[in-house]
């Protein structure tokens, strides 16, 4: 099939294959997954560009869909995603900036690489680190539930008072800066607080490329100690706000093919379904285990891609990493629907 | 269509961008109405056939 913009030639059904992984992982986990779309496509042959932009592109369209079906389930905060959303924006075309300055200075590629392998290998490490604290703690017993070790930096986080404590509209008088999210089980937080989070989830975002769903999910869970499934659909209602600017700002200078994202979101929306279903029925503590799994390999995808670029002769390895990374993303949704056929199986021989 | 897609991408990149992201929107509104109905619906029809199974083995 030809792809106009990108010019390229694709078989659909590789197309097809992508969407779907990319889709079951992004409600699984809450994540966009446009560190595993812009590597499929590379593999597949479009040009560098055309695979950054029309990640990002897919990734709006999957969270959209993914965050539907979370409202559906009752896992979205769109009170926290809005807090959050207004310090995100400004911090996007701050990155941008910063971006610019670093590619003028001619070291943009190495560092954001250097950056972005540092934060998946310290996140993958430390949600691994926390399933095996947890499951130390039990004893015999496997971790379960929303046991996580930092449980005392998230009371601190909660109970932080930061000033004004009350800001003064005309019109209507003085409003306290203090608000309760029962959605994430929060009675009272200082709006300052989710605002500082989402202002330094779009920085990174925006200096990565990336939607920043991957570190945004764990700092819910692990900083604010929200429930995983809350999380993971509210992360998903903030990653439409960044993939949007993202792909908006690719598209003003033609770096996107909407036929094949189209093809592949249609493929990724019946992903989405089975991976927003299986939040309900695979225990939290698992998937922040298999969460954790997903983010050292893609720490491991993009250090091989650094390498191949540092390296004269090694440009194998990036190939590599592509691949590293869409097999671990189908090995991932095996590992999911096997899951979810256990847990249904458990389910039917307990009403027997 | 291809025409289409390289002249209006080419000629005019805000019409360009806002043509992209209301196509993705539209699409993911679309497909995510299309098959919440599909799966209600498939819930509707086994939960039909679970009753009538139950009803069996109570007659």
């Amino acid at each position: 099939m030809y792809f106009p913009n990108a010019d390229v030639v694709i078989h659909p059904a590789l197309l097809v294959f992508l969407g779907l992984i990319v889709g079951m992982l992004g409600g699984f986990f809450g994540v966009g997954g446009g560190f595993l779309i812009t590597g499929g496509l590379l593999v597949f042959g479009v040009p560098p560009v055309y695979a950054v932009g029309t990640g990002l592109t897919l990734v709006m369209g999957t969270s959209i869909i993914n965050t539907l079906k979370h409202r559906n389930l009752g896992n979205v905060d769109f009170k926290l995603g809005a807090l959050m959303v207004t310090g995100t924006i400004p911090a996007i075309f701050l990155a941008e900036w910063v971006n610019g300055t670093l590619e003028a200075a001619g070291i943009a590629g190495p560092v954001i690489r250097y950056i972005y392998v540092g934060f998946l290998a310290s996140l993958g490490l430390f949600i691994l680190y926390d399933f095996w604290r947890t499951w130390m703690r039990r004893g015999s017993s496997r971790a379960e539930g929303e046991d996580i070790t930092t449980a005392g930096l998230t009371q601190k986080v909660r109970s932080l008072r930061i000033p004004p404590h009350r800001v003064g509209i005309p019109g209507v008088g003085g409003i306290s800066t203090y608000v309760a999210l029962p959605v994430s089980g929060i009675e009272r937080i200082s709006v300052f607080v989710p605002m500082g989070i989402g202002f330094g989830i779009g920085f990174i975002a925006g200096l990565l490329g990336a939607g920043g769903g991957f570190i945004l999910m764990p700092v819910l869970i692990f900083v604010l100690g929200i429930p995983t499934t809350i999380a993971i659909g509210t992360d998903l209602f903030q990653i439409i706000i960044t993939g949007s600017v993202g792909s908006f700002a690719y598209a003003l200078s033609d770096r996107v093919d909407p036929l094949m994202a189209v093809l592949m979101l249609a493929a990724a929306s019946i992903g989405s379904q089975l991976g927003a279903s299986a939040t309900q029925r695979v225990d939290p503590s698992r998937i922040r285990f298999l969460y954790g799994l997903l983010i050292m390999t893609g720490a491991v995808a993009v250090a091989l891609e650094e390498v191949s670029q540092a390296v004269a002769g090694a440009e194998v390895l990036s190939d590599v990493a592509s691949v590293v990374l869409l097999g671990s993303g189908g090995g991932m949704c095996l590992v999911l629907l096997f899951m979810m056929a256990r847990s249904r199986q458990r389910r039917t021989g307990g009403r027997h | 269509m291809n025409e289409f897609l390289t002249g209006l991408s080419s000629g005019q990149p805000l019409l360009w961008a806002l043509f992209v992201l209301g196509v993705m929107a539209v699409a993911a509104l679309s497909l995510s109405i299309f098959w919440g109905g599909v799966f209600r619906a498939l819930g509707l029809v086994r939960g039909g056939r679970r009753r009538a199974d139950r009803d069996d083995v109570l007659s």
